[in-house]
Formats: C-alpha cells, sequence, structure tokens
C-alpha cells in the first residue's frame, strides 16, 4: 500500500494493518493454528509456563478436619511436561477455633522444576548450552462455612517462575532464528472459590484466580477425594485455554 | 472496711462463680419440661430460670422443648421426648449423658482442659467449636448430624470398653447400630435442613425455618451470581477458542504525553464479508495540550473524544476464522486484493462539530498498490438540518464509497455536498520533517496541501502537521534503546508502551521550513462561492493508539509474517 505521507506510516505501523495483499505462507488448518500457537510461546513464554505452573498449585483449602496435606501434580505437569513438582498445606487456625465464626486459616506453597531440560542439557550439550525452567508459589488461604457442605474460601497468591534456555546453534522457527531465550513470570494473585461436599472425602470446587499485575484470569474446576484430583483449568489468555488436570495429594 | 471484711468478701465472691460454674439454666421451656435432682424420688416442673447441677435428670414430654446453657457456654436443645443426664458438671468438664430422643447441641471453643463430652448407650463423643444433633435411637443406636466442627466419638461396649471412631466432620452423619456398626455418609439436603431448624422452644414451624428461608434466599444470590459468572466464562472461552475477528477487543487506560488520562477502546470489526473495519477510540475527561510542536489553539477541553477508523475493502468475501486467512490467501493468491482503504480520524468533542481528517487509497490494478494519489480529506462536519447530523456525516465518510472531489474543493459523498469539508492536493517537493535528535522516539512533519488543487490562491495552501511519539503507559516519552536495548519480551513491551499521534491543519505563511508553518489554523476559506469554516474551534487530533488488537492478530497471522518479512 503506498503510504501519501510519512505520517500515515507512523499510524499505520503501529496499528498493524493486516495486510493480505503481502501473499502469506501456505498454512491452512491445524498447521497454522500451530504456528500461531508458536507464535504466541514465542512472544510471552513466561505465561506459557505459568498456565502449567497454575496447573499444579494447590489453592484449595485443606478439607474440614485435615491439617496437613501434600500434593504432586501428575498431568499435564509431571506428564509430559516433565515438570517434577511437590506442594503442602498446613493448616494454622481450624474454623471456629479460636472465636465462633473464624475461618479456616491455612498456609500453602511450592515448587517445581523441569527435568527434562536438565536431561537436554546434559544429553544433547551438542545442541544445548544451558536449559533451565523452574518455579515456585506460597500463599495463604481462608475457608468459612456457608453451610455445613458449602465452603467459601478466598486468598492470596505469589507465583514466580523462570524459563532460561539457550542453544548452541539457531534454530530457524517459522523465519525467526531462535537461538536464546530467558523469560520469566512473577504475580501475585488474587483467588476466590467455592467448595461443596457432594460425598464422604469428596468434594466439588470452582475458583477464580485473578492476576493482579498482569490482569490475568484463570478459573478452575475440581472434582477431588481422598487423594486424587480431577480438574479442567480455564485460562482465556493462554496459549491452550483448557488444561485437563490431575493432581494426587495426602492428607492428614 | 477492714481487712476481714474484704478478705471475706473476695471469698465468697470466688465461691459464688464456682457454684455457678457447677450449675446449667434452663432458658428457656416450652410445653412440660421436668427436671429430677439426684436422690429426688419426684419430678417437678423446669420453668425458664430453673437450674440444673451433676446429676440431674431433665426430660421434655410429647410436647415439650427446652434450651439449657452449660457454664462454659455451651447450648443443648432437647426435642420433645427427650431424656437428658447431665451426669458431671463443674468448672472444668460437663458430661451428658442422652439416654432417650434427640438434641442439638452447640459447643464453643474451649479453653485447653475444659471438656464437653455427650454420652449414648453405645457412644462417648468428645466435642469443641462444634454443632451438631445427636439422636438416641430407640433400639440403642445413635446417630449423629454434624452441622459445623468436628466429633471425635468413641464406641462404648457393654463392657464399657472404648473404641474410638472415624472423625466425624461438618456435613457429615455418622450412624451407629445397637452393635456397634458405623455408617458415614453425607448429609441428605433433608438431614440438613432439620439440624439446622431454629430448635428455640416456642417456635412454630414457620419460625423455625425463618433463618434458613433467609439463608436460602442469599445463597441464590450466591447461586445467580456463579451462574451469571459462569456464563460469562462461558462466553469468554468462546470468544477466545472461536478466534472470531469480530470479537477483538483490547483497551487500555494510561497517561499521554501532556499527562491527560487517557482510555483507549479498539476493535476489529467485521462491518460485511468483504471488509475489515479497526476502530481506535481515545477517551479524555479532560485534555490540556502541553506537549509537541505544532501550536495547539483549542484551549482546554472537557470529556474529550478522539477516534481512528480504518476500513479496508476486499475484492472477495473473506472467512469468518481470522485463522483461516493464511491457507485462504495463499489459496486466492493473485485473485485477491483490497480495493480500497479509507483512514478517518476526527476529533468527535463536540457531537455537532466534528473535525475531520480522511485519506482514502484505491486500488491501482496497473502496480497492485493502493494509491491515494496525494489527496487527503479535512474540515470540521457540522449539523445540517437540511441533509444530516454531523456523526451522520462521518459515519458516510468512514465508508469510504461514493466520494467525489468536486470543483474548488468541495466533496460531495453519495451525491450530497459536505459542508465545511475539502479535499486537497500535496505539493510533493514540500515535505518538511525533523526528530528531536536525542536518541527519543518522537518526530514532526509537515505537508503542504491546496485546497481543490488551487495553486493560485494564497488562503487555499495549507499545511498538515503530524507528530508522532512512543510513550509509556504513564506518559514517559521513550527513547529509542528503550526499545531496542530492552531485555523484556515483545508482548510484554507492547503492553507497557503506546504510541501518540497529533494532527493540525495550520495556515502557509512566508518564511523558509518550518517557518512556513503558521501557528493559525487554517480555517475560513472560499469553496465554490461558500464560505467554509474548516475548524472554527482550533482543535487538532490526539490520537493514542496501542498495539494490542495488533499484537494479536499478529500471534494469529505469525505465517503472514513470515513473507511479510521477506
Amino acid at each position: 500500500m503506498k503510504k501519501a505521507t510519512g505520517v500515515k506510516a507512523a499510524v499505520a505501523a503501529v496499528l498493524f494493518c493486516v495486510l493480505p495483499a503481502a501473499c502469506p505462507t501456505a498454512h491452512a488448518g491445524w498447521e497454522g493454528k500451530g504456528a500461531q500457537m508458536v507464535g504466541e510461546i514465542i512472544t510471552n513464554p513466561g505465561a506459557f509456563f505459568n498456565d502449567f505452573q497454575q496447573d499444579l498449585e494447590a489453592t484449595q483449602p485443606l478439607p474440614p478436619g485435615d491439617w496437613l496435606g501434600f500434593q504432586t501434580g501428575v498431568f499435564p505437569t509431571t506428564l509430559p511436561m516433565t515438570m517434577l513438582n511437590a506442594s503442602a498445606k498446613i493448616r494454622l487456625h481450624e474454623e471456629g477455633r479460636l472465636a465462633s465464626g473464624l475461618p479456616q486459616l491455612d498456609l500453602f506453597g511450592g515448587c517445581w522444576d523441569m527435568v527434562g531440560a536438565k536431561l537436554a542439557e546434559k544429553h544433547m550439550s551438542d545442541d544445548v548450552n544451558s536449559a533451565s525452567f523452574r518455579g515456585n508459589y506460597f500463599g495463604a488461604m481462608l475457608a468459612s462455612s456457608l453451610s455445613p457442605r458449602v465452603r467459601l474460601f478466598w486468598g492470596y497468591k505469589h507465583s514466580k517462575l523462570r524459563a532460561d534456555l539457550n542453544l548452541k546453534k539457531s534454530v530457524d522457527i517459522l523465519g525467526t532464528q531462535v537461538s536464546s531465550f530467558q523469560s520469566g513470570f512473577e504475580d501475585n494473585f488474587f483467588i476466590a472459590g467455592i467448595e461443596h461436599a457432594t460425598g464422604l472425602d469428596k468434594f466439588w470446587s470452582i475458583q477464580l484466580n485473578y492476576g493482579l499485575s498482569t490482569k490475568s484470569v484463570a478459573s478452575k474446576i475440581s472434582w477431588y477425594g481422598r487423594h486424587f484430583e480431577w480438574g479442567i483449568n480455564i485460562y482465556p489468555e493462554g496459549v491452550l485455554v483448557l488444561h485437563p488436570v490431575l493432581n494426587y495429594h495426602l492428607n492428614f | 472496711m477492714n481487712t476481714f471484711t474484704l478478705a471475706l468478701g473476695v471469698m465468697l465472691s470466688f465461691a459464688g462463680a464456682a457454684k455457678a460454674a457447677d450449675k446449667a439454666l434452663v432458658t428457656a421451656a416450652d410445653g412440660r419440661v421436668e427436671i429430677k435432682p439426684r436422690g429426688a424420688s419426684d419430678w417437678a416442673g423446669a420453668p425458664e430460670g430453673a437450674q440444673a447441677v451433676e446429676g440431674t435428670l431433665v426430660r421434655t414430654s410429647a410436647d415439650g422443648r427446652a434450651l439449657l446453657v452449660f457454664p462454659d457456654k455451651s447450648r443443648v436443645w432437647l426435642k420433645e421426648g427427650a431424656l437428658l443426664e447431665i451426669s458431671k458438671l463443674d468448672r472444668r468438664a460437663a458430661e451428658l449423658n442422652l439416654q432417650a430422643g434427640a438434641a442439638k447441641i452447640h459447643v464453643p471453643h474451649l479453653r485447653e482442659g475444659h471438656n464437653f463430652i455427650i454420652k449414648t448407650g453405645n457412644s462417648r463423643t468428645e466435642a469443641r467449636s462444634a454443632e451438631f444433633t445427636v439422636a438416641a435411637k430407640p433400639d440403642g443406636g445413635t446417630e449423629f448430624h454434624v452441622l459445623y466442627g468436628r466429633l471425635e466419638p468413641r464406641l462404648v461396649s457393654a463392657e464399657g470398653k472404648e473404641l474410638p471412631l472415624s472423625q466425624v466432620h461438618q456435613g457429615m452423619a455418622l450412624s451407629l447400630d445397637a452393635k456397634g456398626a458405623q455408617e458415614q455418609a453425607l448429609l441428605t439436603r433433608e438431614q440438613e435442613i432439620r439440624a439446622m431448624e431454629d430448635w428455640q422452644p416456642g417456635y412454630t414451624q414457620e419460625q423455625r425455618v425463618e433463618r434458613l428461608l433467609a439463608d436460602a434466599a442469599s445463597r441464590r444470590e450466591l447461586h445467580n451470581y456463579a451462574r451469571e459468572a459462569n456464563r460469562t466464562q462461558d462466553m469468554v472461552q468462546s470468544l477466545v477458542t472461536s478466534v472470531r475477528e469480530a470479537d477483538f477487543e483490547a483497551g487500555r487506560t494510561l497517561t499521554d504525553a501532556h499527562g491527560n488520562l487517557v482510555r483507549v477502546d479498539q476493535r476489529l470489526l467485521r462491518p460485511d464479508n468483504y471488509s475489515l473495519q479497526i476502530i481506535n477510540l481515545v477517551k479524555r475527561p479532560s485534555y490540556e495540550h502541553s506537549f509537541g510542536y505544532f501550536a495547539y489553539n483549542g484551549g482546554t477541553v472537557e470529556n474529550r473524544l478522539d477516534s481512528l477508523q480504518v476500513r479496508l475493502k476486499f475484492n472477495m468475501s473473506l472467512p469468518d476464522r481470522l485463522d483461516s486467512w493464511a491457507g485462504y490467501f495463499k489459496q486466492n493468491q493473485g485473485a485477491i486484493h483490497p480495493e480500497y482503504s479509507m483512514m478517518v480520524a476526527a476529533n468527535q468533542t463536540g457531537q455537532t462539530s466534528i473535525f475531520t481528517l480522511a485519506d482514502l487509497a484505491l486500488y491501482d490494478s496497473s502496480t497492485g498498490l493502493l494509491d491515494d494519489n496525494d489527496y487527503v480529506y479535512f474540515g470540521t462536519l457540522t449539523d445540517d438540518l437540511a441533509h444530516d447530523t454531523a456523526y451522520a456525516q462521518l459515519s458516510k465518510i468512514a465508508k469510504g464509497t461514493g466520494i467525489t472531489n468536486a470543483a474548488g474543493g468541495a466533496v460531495l459523498v453519495d451525491g450530497s455536498l459536505i459542508n465545511g469539508f475539502v479535499w486537497a492536493k500535496k505539493d510533493q517537493t514540500s515535505r518538511l520533517t525533523s526528530d528531536s535528535g536525542t536518541g527519543k522516539l518522537y518526530r514532526y512533519a509537515a505537508d503542504k496541501y491546496y485546497i481543490g488543487n488551487d495553486t493560485s490562491d494564497p488562503a487555499k495552501s495549507v499545511w498538515l502537521g503530524a507528530e508522532a511519539l512512543v510513550i509509556s503507559n504513564s506518559g514517559q516519552l521513550k527513547n529509542t534503546t528503550d526499545i531496542t536495548s530492552s531485555t523484556k519480551d515483545p508482548d510484554t513491551l507492547a503492553r507497557e508502551n503506546a504510541a501518540e499521534t497529533m494532527f493540525y491543519v495550520k495556515q502557509n505563511q512566508a518564511g523558509s521550513g518550518f517557518g512556513q508553518v503558521s501557528g493559525t489554523d487554517a480555517n475560513a476559506v472560499t469553496v465554490g462561492g461558500n464560505t467554509y469554516y474548516l475548524n472554527p474551534q482550533g482543535r487538532n487530533l490526539d490520537l493514542v493508539l496501542i498495539p494490542d488488537i495488533g499484537l494479536a492478530a499478529v500471534q494469529n497471522l505469525l505465517p503472514t509474517l513470515d513473507t511479510l518479512k521477506k
């Protein structure tokens, strides 16, 4: 498009006019979708890995009666992402213990490290200089009963991750030469949710996580029992949007 | 008062307190409620205020209910046909034996070393910070419904041996039969309602459920809120997963280079199957101008609104889904091309008077490019009672069709004259440019135009001045190195920065270089025998542009970028 003035060029450049006349390459259907997703990952890899970190974070309150809990994410974190992880929760105050109406207070936290990155660094030393993907989180949660079977919970969480990759040789990714990227993600989240008892040691919960700095929203719908948690996490601004999740926990 | 008297008074007060700790009080009674102290042979009526000590039996008739309050603030509501023995009662412990009927018990937080125990035929249960109902079944079994907190029940055998059972948490029911077999389950809805009813003596059935109904209403509100939140979530999810361009939106609140608070809203729309339209709205609660090269004569303005619309129309219908475009353009390579683009910037602060700048570029089949032939359109649209409102005229111009350049500089849209709006042709040799020279991302430029391509009338020589700068969200002017040397990823850079561009139409004056650009805005001009007031209020266009929609489009059309780069 011929631009009449340099001023218009400034406007068009920052606005990014979508120009089909440039005759794009042939990526139709799934290939195009995959290229789009790769583009989203490249422009913000930290946000992409943060979605997986949120999958493994133990942000439900401990069930009534339990005071200590351990959790590890199985899917999609340990498998297939090789994100070895461990989380713990401890109850500081049982609901109504000190005074009637005082909510339950839990502290929680955890960390993860991507084993696959370490293996790549060790066994692919011709290609990979260094690779490190890790993260951690911690927070506090309050839970209060709305009725005997329904609890409302709300809390705060701080999440942080670091993703560093250095390649020995540049790799062509859709016309862009990539030899390294360093990315991170750090944010404070406000969490609010509802938990509903559906059976003996069985619960259903839905929660919303709101990132205060990034203004991102994520929601989790979970069904959990004594040991396993099945869930669907929704990241509207994420690459994959929907993450089915499986976590394992032990509570005491 | 002497020392002895004082000491006696203190001792008596302690004794009184100790005595009070040994008594439970019947604070409410309805129907026939009776008590029988230890050693007594007959039952006596227990009106409100009656006291029950250790060893006392309390019973209610078939129509009776009672409420007992214990020294540790525990409360026991007895239902009809209940029989309760106060086995032990002192300052540190209360031990009750429910021999028949049902009771609802509320145990508050107890201090360390203080206990509250409820026994039935085959159970012994310790409770603290809990609310629950307990029923001694006729067959010797026991049933617990725990509302809040937890219980630690023990099974008591006929020989008196105690066997700990699983803790019972809130929302759970524990049923023990006479032989001690236990069954735990979630409270059913009916059990929950029965337990949560108000057991206060003397209440009617309606009064018992009054609080529950109020709670249910509150919960319905919560459910409605949750349902709405879910619906919004579904909507967001469908918007994201379907990737429809018509639903692309972006918005940001920031500060412009002058220090004004700005709200920018962008939309990417599909007005029809052949067209794409990007709208950028810039809203300011108040506008004060304090930065830039060109003179601003419009004064302080309240509730300012600037808009930029870019409409691009193609010769072929486009797919609905943006992520299908890459393949579609490849398939129709050589056949598909844009027919025209129309860029319209407007200061819409006064709805009846809109200062407007427009550029229409048409497809040139010989070159395969969009070309505006160095024409530009500008002026102030006003309400025309004979034809259209200013806003309607703006909408017509933004469509980009039916525009005719008439003699003298007049503009017709669909055959109708647009008063106050002219076309002008650029003097290609006139271009003036400058930058800050300090590494800042700030440039300004000016081009000379002749209204109606009339080079003989000095009044029809005007300068279109433009300033472009890159700012942070707090309005700070960015340096080149802030972008090129940044370690931040492109997405973060895009979200932390914005572009601001200002347009002016100035009179021509004698001089050289930028000295030819007057500080006075081009205004009154004669077109076709009529006087046009191009900019009576001395306005400018001050647009803040955010790359959010562009970034989203880039991510969706990454394959396209590969060829663009080449």
